[in-house]
């Protein structure tokens, strides 16, 4: 089954969040949506699944258009930030609920065992659980839905180090028993990048790159030692930023250096490093 | 074994390495059945296809075989095609280095030379 | 379309609602007057006319005024279309203003004959002169006028939180403080006004005044107005973050 986004393009008041975005999820595969703040990720995220509408263009499952179809629509699924679970549903009803809507496709047992193992109170309404544990939740449903496509906005969010390794754990589980579409939007990119297969960032509302893990690693490196040494090395290349420390600095660049490096350090740069040169804005680089 | 994401080594060569590291030291014993890549995958927390890729390289060193419909199993002669697969690199990845170092400190061979005995016996008399 | 889940949803929760306030209904509605009549000294005077009718009528528009928002954000978060959460909504108030009009015309009659009061007495037989001879007489006729006057009135409901939900915060107080006025200024100042007090008059008395079952006609189409309204203002709403 193909997920694809057909020129996508919204706007709230007078700023663009998506802008003619075009993407598509076509094999099982974890894949990485990464984006700063207000850069539109959950906005692509709302749009795909229905709770908010595009300006213009369209999402389609294998060529249909999405919107208004339930049988499209039910083989999606978002764990978003927002709740929308009614408050004073107990957890146990929720799942009932969730088993309703989705039928076959809900383990209802899956549920029970996650929300066990994340020590959640089932007899607990939503409303009276904290940020994190209603992310918990949240998840749970998400990992126990045998859909295509599972989305999840922040899932760790507002979660202890021992509660992101379990969920870790589990979605890895969990795709690995039944393959599927499975996007993770997260600000955490260390930790999640060796879960991620394909990396999508995104860029004032527009996709910025998008590449597979191994690519990725090869995308970008970095070079350092003294900074004339560094400038002539690194110059003719595709410069992603700079730092120094008086007089030694760090180039970061566009693939590998292709002259000499004597006396010069060259690494491959890791994911959160190329996120953070590729979306800084002038003002920060320059700090 | 421990995966480290920001190590400049691909994230499937230390799986590869720590593979190769469990049959050297008998861990994975010749003969015996290594975990699948989904419980590889999931004790470190890393794409299965990732884990998947680590393997391949040691299938095509011939350390590991499929065996269809059981799983993947250590070759005999795994741990002794390691060994020489390491007594081969020895020179290159640690001897060399260790020259190289002690070039930069114009250190004459003689003293190279001491320095590794020393090692060698605070070493022994560690391990006694 | 995929209905059932949503649709059953909707009805659990709002016969839930149905179940707590008829108890309560039922026991002021007849305990009340029971009371009255045997202790003498409290003097009161209880008049059961209309009175499950007007009760219901405020329940259906309280319902169709909060049940827009839970059912759009179940359907959201469970992969459901928009057309279906604003179907299956409209199916579950259908379903409650049925519950309620029979509930309706069994106690009315039966509430009656146990305090004693008139027989079976309601709205219906105040606006149309019907009076019955029997308690349970114009028991079909009643029923579906009910249904009917439920459904009218859940739809305006439905429609005005349809309205509420889709307008930007600041709007949403100048809309219900406008529908205020309009209730409470606008409807006196043009009854005063002798040309559109006539043509009000005129369309009351043929649209509901006239007979029951032209009552029915305009209710029923008054509901499918604002369905298709409530549709238009829904089909493309984001759902709400709050």
């Amino acid at each position: 089954m193909t997920l694809s986004l057909n020129k996508i393009t919204k706007t709230f008041g007078e700023v663009k969040a998506l802008n003619n975005v075009s993407l598509e999820f076509t094999e099982p595969m974890i894949y990485g949506l990464l984006g700063r703040n207000g850069a539109g990720k959950t906005t692509l995220l709302n749009i795909i699944n229905g709770r908010i509408f595009p300006d213009s263009g369209e999402v389609l499952m294998d060529g249909i258009p999405v919107a208004d179809r339930d049988e499209l629509l039910s083989k999606m699924h978002l764990m978003g930030e927002v709740n929308y679970y009614d408050d004073d549903l107990k957890l146990k009803d929720a799942i009932k609920t969730a088993d309703g809507f989705y039928g076959e496709a809900f383990i209802v047992a899956e549920a029970h065992r996650y929300a066990k193992l994340f020590e959640l109170d089932e007899t607990k309404k939503i409303g009276k659980l904290s940020t994190g544990y209603k992310s918990i939740f949240k998840c749970c449903i998400a990992l126990a839905l045998d859909v295509p496509f599972v989305f999840f906005d922040e899932p760790v969010l507002g979660l202890d180090a021992n509660h992101r390794d379990l969920f870790y754990k589990l979605l890895i589980e969990d795709y690995s028993r039944k393959p599927k579409v499975i996007v993770l939007s997260t600000h955490l990119i260390e930790e999640a990048s060796p879960i991620i297969e394909k990396f999508v960032i995104i860029k004032q509302g527009r996709i910025l790159l998008e590449k597979s893990a191994e690519s990725l690693a090869q995308y970008a490196s970095s070079v350092t030692g003294p900074k004339e040494k560094v400038e002539q090395a690194v110059s003719g290349c595709q410069i992603l930023g700079r730092s120094f420390i008086g007089a030694l600095e760090t180039a970061y660049i566009v693939g590998k250096l292709s002259g000499t490096c004597d006396g010069l350090t060259v690494q491959n740069i890791d994911a959160q490093r190329l996120f953070i040169e590729l979306t800084n804005t002038d003002k920060e680089a320059s700090l | 074994m421990e995966i480290n994401n920001e190590s400049q080594i691909p994230i499937f060569m230390q799986v590869a390495d720590a593979l190769r590291d469990a049959i050297f030291t008998g861990a994975f014993g010749e003969d015996t059945q290594i975990p699948s890549t989904t419980e590889i995958s999931i004790a470190y927390r890393i794409n299965p296809a990732t884990v998947l890729k680590g393997m391949n390289l040691l299938v095509e060193e011939q350390l590991i075989a499929k065996r269809r419909g059981v799983g993947m199993f250590v070759s005999i002669g795994a741990r002794e095609r390691i060994k020489e697969m390491r007594y081969s690199e020895f020179s290159k990845n640690y001897i060399k280095p260790l020259v190289l170092e002690a070039r930069k400190l114009e250190l004459t061979d003689e003293q190279i030379a001491a320095l590794i005995k020393k090692e060698m016996k605070t070493d022994d008399t560690k391990s006694e | 379309m995929m209905l059932k889940a949503p649709f059953r949803k909707a009805a659990l929760n709002n016969l839930f609602a149905v179940a707590i306030f008829y108890s309560f209904i039922v026991l002021f509605m007849i305990v009340l007057p029971l009371l009255a009549k045997v202790i003498p000294s409290w003097n009161i005077h209880m008049n059961v006319n209309g009175g499950y009718e007007s009760f219901s009528m405020i329940f259906m528009f309280v319902l169709g005024l909060t049940c827009v928002k839970d059912n759009l954000k179940a359907c959201a978060v469970f992969g459901r279309s928009r057309n279906t959460a604003l179907i299956t909504g409209i199916m579950a108030l259908g379903t409650v203003a049925a519950v309620l009009a029979v509930l309706d015309s069994v106690f009315t009659p039966v509430t009656s004959i146990i305090t004693g009061g008139f027989s079976s007495s309601g709205l219906m037989n105040m606006i149309y002169n019907m009076i019955p001879e029997k308690p349970f007489s114009y028991f079909g006729t009643y029923l579906v006028w009910r249904l009917c006057l439920y459904c009218g009135i859940t739809m305006l409901g439905f429609l005005l939180s349809s309205i509420n939900y889709r307008l930007p915060k600041v709007w949403r107080l100048v809309f219900w403080i406008g529908f205020g006025l309009l209730l409470l200024v606008g409807i006196p100042l043009s009854v005063d006004n002798m040309a559109i007090a006539t043509v009000l008059a005129r369309f009351l008395d043929f649209a509901i005044a006239s007979s029951p079952w032209r009552f029915d006609v305009t209710m029923v189409v008054c509901s499918a107005i604002a369905a298709v309204l409530a549709w238009l203002i829904q089909r493309r709403a984001p759902v709400d973050r709050s």
